[in-house]
């Protein structure tokens, strides 16, 4: 259509210059990001499910329905985490066909596993009306609480990416960290009934997803990272 | 999301193939992403090279979006930046064109959204600037090739300045669309990643970009312009 445009020797000369004094992601760190990543997320999940204590009654639950509670949700984790932690071919981020497939597909698969299994899987006693309230709140709560951490690390390989659809990139780590989560209080949670299980135990995935989505367009771990060096920075000169 | 982390640095390895076959891949692949292959791997002078097969097309794409000579390069200088910052986190096999695009591409509206929030009148040209080829006068292409003669050359180069023009009248999303389909020559899924949505959005922005053009140059050529560009500009669109 038009004749490329030829940069100025003086141009490539103010970059090279620049890429000298700039830091930059040394070879192999993408490796090293996901591999840290998922080293945290085995800590975060063995300390996690040490810390809200299993229920005692494991042996008397059906196996097949724990078999099948704790596989969906480990796959549903692995496919937000592969859909969120993608380069994709230009290194922008999975497209968005994809992603919105895994996440759509997790997100049914959630919704099956705690119609279907629960109701004769790993949770025993059933609760509804207001006493289903309030035994869902701590559950939303430990949920929220113990994916914030995952989603935070789950961010991190990304972060110095520039993804064609950030918002997109965020809800999937957003989902992956709501899901292990939800693995972890399965260890602890007695409460049955599809009721509980969505409200308690599904519902906490949304505003993960939604923070997820909002840090990753608004690059808060990028500022927060810029922010620690200024401080840091300020910190030497003053020493 | 620990077997996915384990898949992840398995996958990442290129070392895992067999050699011939390493070999041969790494060999037929574009210079520029044999380049960036290089310098992802830790060799500081490839980012010359990097620089030289892809700034052109930067900077082309750039200022085709902004229209001011001065932010187009700086905002080329910056798309290189965060290439060298992030050159570790390069997977081998990756585009590195389209990358760049999608990086110069959020740099341009981040600036532009800074600009106004800033309350900046912005230096470009506005939509009325349009019949004349754009409001910046030093914004004069060089040409790259001396194939075409001085005749083509300069039909071509008032095409592309009629083009030019038109385009910045239309949305930024279908103009980046039509650009990177028509000006770039990247394929349609190529240009669903750089913008981030859909093949099928794409198309749809392709086209309707193609209808706003044919609308607006058929205007803007109802004047004196040579039958012979006008049927350059009413064909185009149709070739996709």
């Amino acid at each position: 259509m038009k004749p490329l445009e030829r940069p100025s020797p003086d141009m490539r000369a103010r970059l090279l210059a620049a890429a000298r004094r700039t830091p930059a992601a040394p070879p192999g760190a993408w490796r090293r990001r996901v591999a840290g990543v998922g080293a945290f997320t085995l800590a975060w999940t063995l300390l996690a499910a040490v810390a809200v204590r299993p229920r005692p009654d494991w042996g008397e639950l059906p196996v097949d329905a724990l078999v099948q509670t704790f596989v969906v949700l480990a796959a549903i984790a692995g496919l937000a985490a592969v859909a969120g932690l993608s380069r994709g071919r230009s290194m922008t981020g999975l497209g968005v066909e994809r992603a919105a497939t895994m996440i759509g597909v997790g997100a049914m698969a959630v919704l099956a596993l705690v119609v279907a299994v629960d109701p004769r899987g790993p949770s025993t006693k059933l609760f509804t009306g207001a006493a289903m309230g309030a035994h869902v709140i701590p559950c939303d709560l430990m949920i929220v609480g113990l994916g914030l951490p995952l989603l935070g690390a789950g961010l991190l390989p990304v972060a110095r990416l520039t993804l064609s659809r950030p918002g997109l990139v965020g809800s999937a780590v957003g989902l992956a960290a709501a899901t292990v989560s939800h693995l972890v209080i399965r260890f602890h949670c007695s409460i049955g009934g599809a009721g509980h299980a969505i409200l308690g135990h599904v519902l906490p995935a949304i505003p993960l997803m939604a923070a997820g989505a909002w840090a990753s367009r608004a690059r808060m771990l990028e500022r927060l990272g810029e922010r620690f060096h200024r401080f840091r920075q300020e910190l030497e000169e003053k020493q | 999301m620990v077997a996915v982390t384990v898949a992840f640095v398995a996958c990442g390895a290129p070392e895992g193939e067999g050699m011939l076959a390493g070999w041969m891949t790494v060999n037929s692949r574009p210079p520029l992403e044999r380049a960036m292959d290089r310098f992802a791997a830790g060799d500081d002078a490839a980012l010359a090279e990097v620089y030289d097969l892809a700034a052109p097309a930067v900077l082309t794409f750039l200022m085709g979006l902004c229209r001011d000579r001065a932010l187009a390069q700086d905002l080329t200088h910056e798309t290189f930046l965060r290439i060298h910052r992030a050159r570790g986190l390069y997977h081998q096999g990756a585009a590195v064109l389209p990358w760049a695009y999608t990086i110069a591409r959020r740099l341009f509206l981040d600036d532009v959204r800074s600009r106004r929030a800033s309350k900046v009148v912005a230096t470009g040209p506005g939509p009325e600037a349009g019949a004349g080829g754009g409001g910046d006068p030093t914004w004069m292409p060089e040409v790259a090739a001396a194939g075409p003669s001085p005749e083509e050359l300069l039909a071509d180069q008032e095409l592309s300045q009629v083009l030019d023009a038109a385009l910045q009248q239309i949305p930024e999303a279908q103009a980046s669309a039509f650009r990177l389909l028509k000006g770039e020559g990247l394929s349609v899924a190529e240009v669903a990643t750089i913008l981030g949505t859909t093949k099928g959005a794409v198309k749809l922005r392709a086209h309707r970009a193609y209808e706003s053009l044919r609308a607006l140059l058929r205007t803007e050529l109802r004047g004196g312009e040579p039958p012979s560009a006008r049927d350059q500009l009413e064909k185009e669109p149709r070739t996709t």
